[in-house]
């Protein structure tokens, strides 16, 4: 009977303890690394300040043109089309303000920054500790969470929030600027329209929910890069799974937010 | 207040990879090191030399005993106190690398800025004050990143970073197992003439046992069953321990060879 019991209940158990166990650490290892970063200086720390930057231009700035591409297609594949098709119900600006603003944009914007920062990270961290770089500096005293992770987990989290803001901007400018001039130029009043119904409080969960997700990405790459052992091939394989764990995270933290919504 | 840079008493090391009774069953250490001594550390391939300096530079915990720095017990050293210490004992293995992502010149003065050791223009002025002392060092290779430059300059950066720290024990533990013999001996001139000059004790480790028992002023030999320290190179080629006479027999050292 026992052994039935364990057939049935064993698996699923040992991958949800498993899973809790993974968040645990993960949660840990970020409270132990932004405690490490607060706890020398505060958030303006010169030492680290470089890489903050650096981690903001790379994951910011050098995104943009793809994020403005990006922005402009889905811009004509969901803005353009929800106008086309709300328009005539009426509710046209909710829609777009719940579904290009609070979730397709973070979620793209969350994509991107997966793609090429959140493997970047890993690669990147992963190959410092396979190589010893991240012993050595250790062995000089250097605290590696204030030096090298805080940078890079801040500078996602803020980098997330930018990158957000200006696809869901490039999203929206470009559907009704192409709905404006394919089907009615009555369309560009949604310009007014959506700037008339912003509330502080989207605002506020727009901001919110991308700083959630930079700082998932930022965390779970990091905490991947440092997993690697002493094999090459580990490298990969950190870097496979930091992505996955990320965009399941990102999507349970969504879903969540959701939840906290609709209640 | 302690006259000696490095202490242990009854010390032996843990072994990572422990495949017998060496940690239970071995020798054990008891060492001073006062102010500019040189000591060549030397055992048979199967001792661990490495595991032993790894102990004493406060890089593992040891196994039995105690080892302690300036009179500080690195056994018992909170994360702040661990991280000053660190500055104190500038410990180069055979895996030190530099940071592939920081220049050759960041890489110099980081740890030195974490450590707010001086104010930065000064630090970066010492740093290169201290490689322009190096001859052979190509100073148009500063703002390289380190896979760019040659092994010969890489070599020197690390053992610069290390200095900038102002250590008072360095240890070396088969650092120069990458370099030229004469890169080597270049460096290990270098280290002890600032170890000399600046009042610190030196831990060398090399396979080379010519080149390490030329430039160091003592010798310890770790052996399987015993100990034994060396106040200078005669006693060392003199003793009739039937492991040393074998050790200088396989490195074609002294009256034996």
């Amino acid at each position: 009977m026992s052994q039935v019991f364990n057939s049935i209940f064993g698996w699923p158990g040992s991958f949800v303890i498993r899973r809790l166990d993974y968040l645990v650490n993960v949660t840990t290892f970020v409270c132990f690394v932004l405690r490490d970063w607060f706890a020398r200086a505060g958030l303006i720390y010169r030492y680290s300040y470089r890489p903050l930057i650096t981690q903001i231009i790379f994951t910011g700035v050098d995104a943009l043109p793809t994020v403005v591409f990006l922005g402009f297609i889905t811009g004509f594949i969901l803005t353009f089309r929800m106008i086309e098709l709300f328009d005539s119900v009426g509710d046209a600006v909710t829609m777009l303000q719940y579904m290009i603003g609070l979730e397709i944009g973070p979620m793209m914007a969350a994509i991107i920054l997966i793609s090429r920062t959140a493997s970047a990270i890993t690669v990147d961290i992963g190959n410092m500790k396979l190589h010893k770089e991240i012993q050595s500096l250790e062995l000089m005293g250097v605290d590696i969470n204030e030096t090298l992770i805080a940078p890079r987990i801040l500078g996602v989290t803020i980098s997330q929030v930018v990158v957000a803001v200006y696809f869901t901007f490039v999203t929206l400018a470009s559907g009704i600027l192409l709905s404006g001039l394919l089907i009615s130029p009555d369309h560009y009043s949604y310009f007014l329209k959506l700037a008339d119904s912003a509330e502080p409080m989207m605002l506020l969960l727009f901001v919110v929910k991308n700083m959630l997700f930079g700082l998932t990405i930022g965390t779970v790459s990091c905490y991947h890069g440092l997993s690697v052992g002493t094999s090459a091939t580990e490298v990969p394989q950190q870097t496979q799974r930091a992505i996955v764990s990320i965009l399941i995270m990102l999507f349970i933290i969504d879903s969540v937010i959701v939840m906290v919504l609709l209640s | 207040m302690t006259k000696n840079l490095l202490e242990a008493k009854d010390f032996s090391p843990s072994y990572a990879d422990l495949t017998d009774d060496r940690e239970t069953n071995g020798p054990l250490l008891s060492l001073s090191l006062p102010p500019q001594t040189i000591t060549a550390v030397m055992g048979a391939a199967d001792v661990g030399v490495s595991a032993w300096l790894a102990g004493l530079a406060g890089v593992e915990d040891p196994h039995t005993g105690c080892v302690s720095v300036l009179g500080q017990d690195l056994a018992y050293l909170d994360k702040h106190a661990w991280q000053l210490m660190r500055t104190k004992i500038a410990y180069l293995g055979k895996h030190t690398r530099l940071m592939s992502v920081l220049s050759v010149l960041d890489n110099i003065v980081v740890p030195a800025l974490y450590h707010k050791l001086d104010e930065p223009k000064s630090i970066f002025a010492k740093a290169k004050r201290l490689l322009a002392e190096i001859e052979s060092f190509d100073m148009s290779v500063l703002h390289q990143l380190p896979d760019s430059i040659d092994r010969h300059t890489y070599g020197w950066t690390l053992i610069v970073r290390a200095l900038l720290l102002k250590p008072k024990v360095v240890i070396l533990d088969n650092f120069f197992r990458a370099y030229t013999k004469n890169d080597t001996e270049s460096m290990l001139q270098f280290i002890c003439s600032k170890v000399e000059r600046q009042s610190m004790a030196a831990l060398l480790y090399h396979h080379d046992l010519h080149l390490l028992l030329d430039h160091s002023t003592a010798s310890i030999f770790i052996g399987n069953d015993s100990i034994i320290e060396f106040q200078n190179n005669n006693e060392l080629l003199q003793c009739k321990n039937e492991e040393v006479i074998d050790f200088l027999r396989k490195n074609d050292m002294g009256p034996y060879e």
